[in-house]
């Protein structure tokens, strides 16, 4: 195989690897809820005892599977093996999931409500029925909230005017309608009731603020009890049941064994609830596998137990392997990318040192260019380390008697800086090296470094009180701490170059070119043609419309003309024709990349290769 | 003026020295300097609907800010950055800063604003907010981001002060991908080759994401907002003012604005003053011409 | 005026505003009790950096032509030591040290592996340099071709995932009826309607202007290439609105940076 070929050859294999990972799934086969069985519900259906879940085969696909009960063994099967319910290209509001369900038996129809995820990823409130105990299912779109008995929902809004985004929900079909109890992201707790999920009306009143509910909610679900909620908050490894009216518990908080339940759901039966309970694994998880293992379990409402284990996940399908080697590749790509990069900062040199070497016209110019590189990076390496900001005390040798003190040292020394202004840009760095003789401190040495110059009087004010909380923490005589004060040379070496050269020249350099586009739109914008209005009026219309200035002209229009206000006519310029052209030019540009790469992928462009023999 | 003199004044007028035109305009911005009348703000539904969405936010999950700003996009981006902290803060929303960026001044500003913003706000580093390690990304950064969407600390390890991730409360739960509620970028684009999370987490994931860039980057960016893919965008200054006005909180935005739209005033009335000498210059052309 | 005249109104001016200058540091060093010498030393420095770039407004000259080599060297040293420590010492040479020290002395562990398998991406990465020999250049198409397959094959992805949307996007429904967008009155679903009319004959029209492969002469290629030609008009009218923009903040910026930090004024 000659050279070509065999460098073809590499590029071929290394891009398909890449292309094999994006195409092919991460596991082949395997159950549809081998990665996750997630958001339990339940209910009693004549004589069959339902639960559905939301079974997972990767982190983003998911459906929902349909759980009996035989009634003679008490045992839970899956039947069908295939999902009853699947987010669907075409269903906006649930194309990216489904979690949190509810089930409910009305005679022989069973209802559904779940959390969709729409486009943008946001919770859609949804539901759909079923005739057939479960095993197929009518959507009927979003729930529909309103406030005003104006009942419709958009795109927008499609569960209507419900406050923030639903995080979590309980709903109960009681005396002919439904009513529903939301916790949303704003504004908390509200209530809801109506005859059909699309003609519900939202209550005034939020019975409880965010910050009145129990912190950290993992779960949630509510029953109406003498027509008044009752609430089931699972929070921070606890079950807290209450009265939603009035916040008050109902029973004693449980503390549960089982610490990480994330899904709660009363049902099927009264004194029942569905849970689904994440545990750590014993064994590491391969990357096509969940982080965590999940199982859905029945467990008395009170959450006493953790039940009778209903499902696991599914029987895992067989990996492809090509994932376990991205976080490799990643690397791979950085670190060679990173050597890469210096590839240009050789040719820079190559040419300056050429033109010194030379005594070309302007050496002097390559002298500085040299020198500022080497400076730069010298205080760069040395004087610009991650993580340093305001003032830092470190603790130089670890001995035990320092570490005990440290956090009380800390204390006590930041305190002398507070009072001085600017002293966060000086970046002061108190190294405190205590000195022991067995277990007993016998002195301090402080080095202290900052950026600058630090003025005599501060120091005057500071180190005495450094001196003073030095030994009056490590209990020693304050004579004893010595304290050598100097500036950070690397670091007031990048800190000075970079704000007075660096920063200067670079956003002057690039504010230049605002002046030369000042004279060739008084030079060359000539309106010759119809085309050149078109595109002086809309720069007119786009700039002036996105400031202050236009937003100023035309504020004094009455609103029934809006569509001649200034930032009006911007943004649907910038939204509709602006958008649309740029849409057009980068399915193009996009289109032609593709044939790009797949010529090069395939060793069909062979300017790649020149030089080589064939 | 006969028609000569009155050609050549057109013609002087229109073949000006261009300095004029710098001493001028650079006059008018230093005007602007000392006088910036109040103006209203106009709020784009772009960066309306970042605000919404980052009011819809639950407070159980980490938003991702990836800064990149640099010396020449501070003017316009650092706003941007400042708002949209200010409104998190606002929010307790628990967020950390990532810098992958090729420009290591970066780093350095982003660090020292939300330090400085943490202190205003009396939020604690650590518990509120976390600044990860700073990264180089490589020139195909996608394999990185995969492999950073599935193991969040794994690829990051410590945070800028060295501290491993696992210390640090507010990234206490967080795993992977699905463990964020938004990726905010500040930066001169958009969406990055090296860090192109659209392709490689947006449109996998789902994960919300938002933009802060220049003004001459947000034209390519309508056509993802339109369809989705960007959740909300901040346009340059104009979308950093508008923040700012939603926040109620004016800073470098709402004060940048004010004088580009003299600045643009001028840009047009100098257009119509070219185009004005040259018409005029053809009329006196052509009686010439004529005779 | 003659040039001599020139020059020596050109150093009374200089003369003038020197003096000003020094008058108002004198000012602010009276009158300001927390004067920081450092500070306003980096200040100035700073200001000669930003007047010596703006000097080329006027005309080229040799004081730009050194500070824009300043910069050029400052920004490639800074660059240069960012990337060894952060990336090259921080994600390779460290982890691949410790690598190689785990395998002797606690044999060969995954972790020990991780580490010592770093030297793969440092050999490939060091044949880049391979380019400056002659001989040995071919050894540098072998990284190359490894960057390559890299960028296309994770450049499909993301063209994907960026493409599709955008294209499933484009089809807007031409009559926003009931169906879609229940609750709106007529005048608003009109609107909406035209909006979308607008935008799907934008992207189409924009695409055919682009396709090369047919002659434009008759009305069905030349009519949507037209209007794609008018829709680009305004495209690029918007980009050039915020194009100045982006480049006038930074004007602003650096003005602000004389008068209120440098100067002092206002």
């Amino acid at each position: 195989m000659s050279k070509r070929g065999a460098l073809k050859l590499l590029a071929f294999l290394v891009g398909l690897y890449f292309v094999l990972e994006y195409v092919l799934p991460e596991k082949l086969g395997g159950d549809f809820d081998s990665y996750e069985v997630r958001a339990p519900a339940g209910c009693v259906l004549g004589t069959n005892t339902l639960a559905f879940y939301v079974g997972h085969y990767r982190a983003e696909q998911c459906g929902i599977g349909r759980l009996v009960q035989s009634g003679a063994s008490g045992t839970w099967t899956r039947t069908p093996n295939q999902p009853v319910l699947q987010p669907a290209l075409f269903q906006a509001h649930e194309r990216y999931g489904m979690s949190q369900l509810a089930v409910q038996a009305n005679g022989s129809e069973l209802t559904m409500v779940y959390l969709g995820k729409n486009m943008q990823r946001e919770p859609v409130l949804c539901y759909a029925t079923s005739g057939d105990t479960g095993l197929t299912w009518r959507r009927h779109g979003p729930v529909v909230f309103s406030t005003n008995g104006h009942y419709w929902s958009s795109h927008e809004y499609p569960n209507g005017d419900v406050p923030g985004a639903i995080q979590w929900y309980a709903a109960q079909y009681h005396e002919g309608l439904w009513r529903m109890a939301l916790i949303c992201a704003t504004k908390g707790l509200v209530l809801a009731q109506g005859p059909t999920l699309t003609n519900m009306t939202l209550q005034p009143t939020v019975l409880q603020s965010i910050a009145q509910l129990p912190l950290g909610i993992t779960a949630f679900d509510a029953r109406l009890v003498s027509n008044q909620w009752r609430g089931y908050f699972v929070a921070e490894g606890r079950l807290r049941v209450q009265d939603l009216a009035d916040g008050v518990d109902q029973m004693d908080t449980v503390d549960l064994v089982d610490k990480d339940i994330c899904a709660y759901r009363l049902g099927p039966r009264a004194d029942e609830a569905l849970i689904c309970v994440e545990r750590a694994s014993a064994t590491a998880r391969a990357p096509e596998q969940a982080p965590v293992l999940t199982e859905l379990y029945c467990a008395p409402a009170r959450l006493t137990s953790t039940g009778t284990l209903i499902k696991s996940v599914g029987a895992q399908g067989r990996p492809t392997y090509l994932t376990r080697g991205i976080k490799w590749a990643g690397d791979f790509t950085m670190i060679v990318g990173g050597f890469a990069v210096f590839m240009a900062v050789i040719n820079l040199f190559l040419y300056h040192s050429k033109r010194i070497a030379q005594r070309q016209p302007g050496l002097h110019n390559s002298v500085l260019f040299f020198v500022f590189a080497v400076v730069m990076g010298v205080f760069t390496f040395f004087g610009n380390k991650p993580g340093e900001y305001g003032t830092q005390i470190i603790m130089r040798a670890p001995t035990p008697a320092a570490v005990a003190l440290e956090a009380a040292l800390k204390k006590s020394m930041l305190q002398a800086f507070t009072t001085l202004t600017n002293i966060n840009d000086k970046r002061v760095t108190v190294e405190v090296c205590l000195q022991q003789q067995e277990t007993t401190v016998t002195g301090a040495l402080l080095h202290v470094r900052y950026i600058g110059i630090f003025p005599a009087a501060q120091r005057a004010q500071v180190l005495p009180q450094l001196r003073a909380a030095v030994a009056s923490q490590a209990r020693i005589d304050a004579r004893a701490v010595q304290v050598d004060c100097a500036p950070d040379v690397m670091k007031t070496g990048f800190d000075f170059v970079f704000k007075a050269f660096l920063v200067p020249l670079g956003i002057a350099t690039f504010s230049t070119i605002t002046f030369y586009m000042i004279s060739a739109a008084y030079r060359a914008f000539k309106i010759r043609s119809a085309e050149a209005v078109l595109l002086m009026v809309a720069a007119f219309i786009v700039m002036i419309g996105q400031l202050p200035l236009g937003a100023w002209l035309t504020h004094g229009l009455p609103d029934n003309v809006f569509f001649l206000q200034l930032p009006w006519l911007a943004q649907k310029l910038l939204m509709v024709a602006n958008s649309s052209a740029f849409r057009g030019v980068l399915i193009g540009i996009m289109i032609g990349g593709l044939a790009a790469g797949l010529r090069i992928w395939l060793g069909m462009d062979e300017s790649v290769y020149a030089g080589l023999d064939k | 003026m006969s028609a000569t003199r009155a050609n050549m004044f057109w013609q002087r007028v229109l073949y000006c020295d261009p300095r004029i035109l710098y001493a001028l305009f650079a006059c008018l911005v230093v005007l602007c300097e000392f006088w910036r009348p109040r103006m209203p703000v106009p709020i784009p539904p772009a960066a309306r609907k970042l605000y919404d969405l980052v009011e819809r936010l639950p407070q159980d999950k980490l938003v991702i800010i990836d800064c990149e700003l640099a010396a020449s996009i501070r003017a316009e981006c650092e706003g941007q950055f400042v708002a949209v902290v200010r409104h998190l803060f606002r929010r307790n929303l628990p967020f950390a800063i990532m810098m992958w960026t090729t420009q290591p001044e970066g780093i350095k500003f982003g660090t020292d604003i939300a330090m400085k913003l943490a202190q205003e706000n009396g939020k604690e580093y650590g518990r509120d907010f976390v600044i990860w390690n700073a990264i180089t990304p490589p020139p195909a950064g996608g394999a990185m981001l995969q492999a950073f969407s599935k193991d969040i600390p794994g690829m990051i390890q410590n945070d800028i002060f060295g501290t491993p991730l696992a210390k640090i409360g507010c990234m206490r739960g967080v795993q992977d991908i699905s463990d964020i509620s938004l990726i905010f970028k500040v930066s001169y684009v958009w969406n990055r080759a090296e860090v192109p999370w659209i392709g490689f987490v947006q449109s996998v994931y789902g994960t919300p994401y938002a933009a802060g860039c220049v003004a001459i980057q947000s034209s390519d960016a309508y056509p993802y907002v339109d369809a989705g893919q960007i959740s909300g965008l901040l346009a340059g200054a104009a979308g950093a003012a508008a923040y700012e006005r939603l926040l109620n909180a004016p800073g470098i935005g709402t004060a940048t604005v004010s004088v580009q739209s003299f600045a643009a005033l001028f840009v047009f009335v100098a257009i119509v003053c070219g185009n004005i000498a040259m018409l005029m210059l053809r009329a006196t052309s052509e009686p010439e011409a004529a005779a | 005026m003659t040039y001599n005249r020139k020059r020596q109104i050109a150093a009374a001016v200089l003369v003038l505003v020197t003096a000003a200058l020094v008058a108002n540091e004198v000012r602010l060093l009276v009158t300001d009790p927390e004067y920081d010498w450092y500070l306003r030393i980096q200040r100035w420095i700073a200001a000669v950096c930003t007047m010596a770039i703006y000097t080329f407004l006027y005309r080229e000259n040799p004081f730009y032509r050194a500070f824009e080599h300043v910069l050029l060297g400052g920004a490639t040293g800074m660059g240069c030591a960012v990337i060894v420590r952060q990336q090259l010492i921080d994600k390779w040479f460290a982890p691949m040290v410790q690598g190689f020290r785990d395998w002797f002395t606690t044999g060969m562990t995954p972790e020990a592996l991780s580490g010592v398998l770093l030297i793969v991406p440092g050999i490939v990465g060091l044949m880049w340099y391979f380019q400056y020999s002659k001989r040995w250049f071919w050894l540098s198409r072998i990284t190359f071709c490894i960057t390559l397959g890299a960028g296309v094959g994770l450049g499909f992805k993301d063209t994907f995932n960026q493409l599709l949307p955008q294209i499933t996007e484009t089809f807007k429904p031409l009559w926003v009826g009931a169906r879609i967008e229940p609750g709106l009155s007529l005048l608003a679903r009109v609107s909406l309607s035209f909006e979308n009319i607008i935008f799907i004959t934008g992207t189409i029209s924009v695409l055919m202007y682009f396709f090369f492969v047919f002659e434009r002469k008759h009305f069905v290629i030349k009519g949507p290439a037209q209007l794609g030609r008018w829709y680009l008009m305004v495209a690029l009218g918007a980009f050039f609105g915020n194009t100045f923009m982006t480049r006038l903040s930074a004007l602003i910026e650096r003005v602000h940076f004389l008068v209120a930090e440098w100067l002092q004024w206002g």
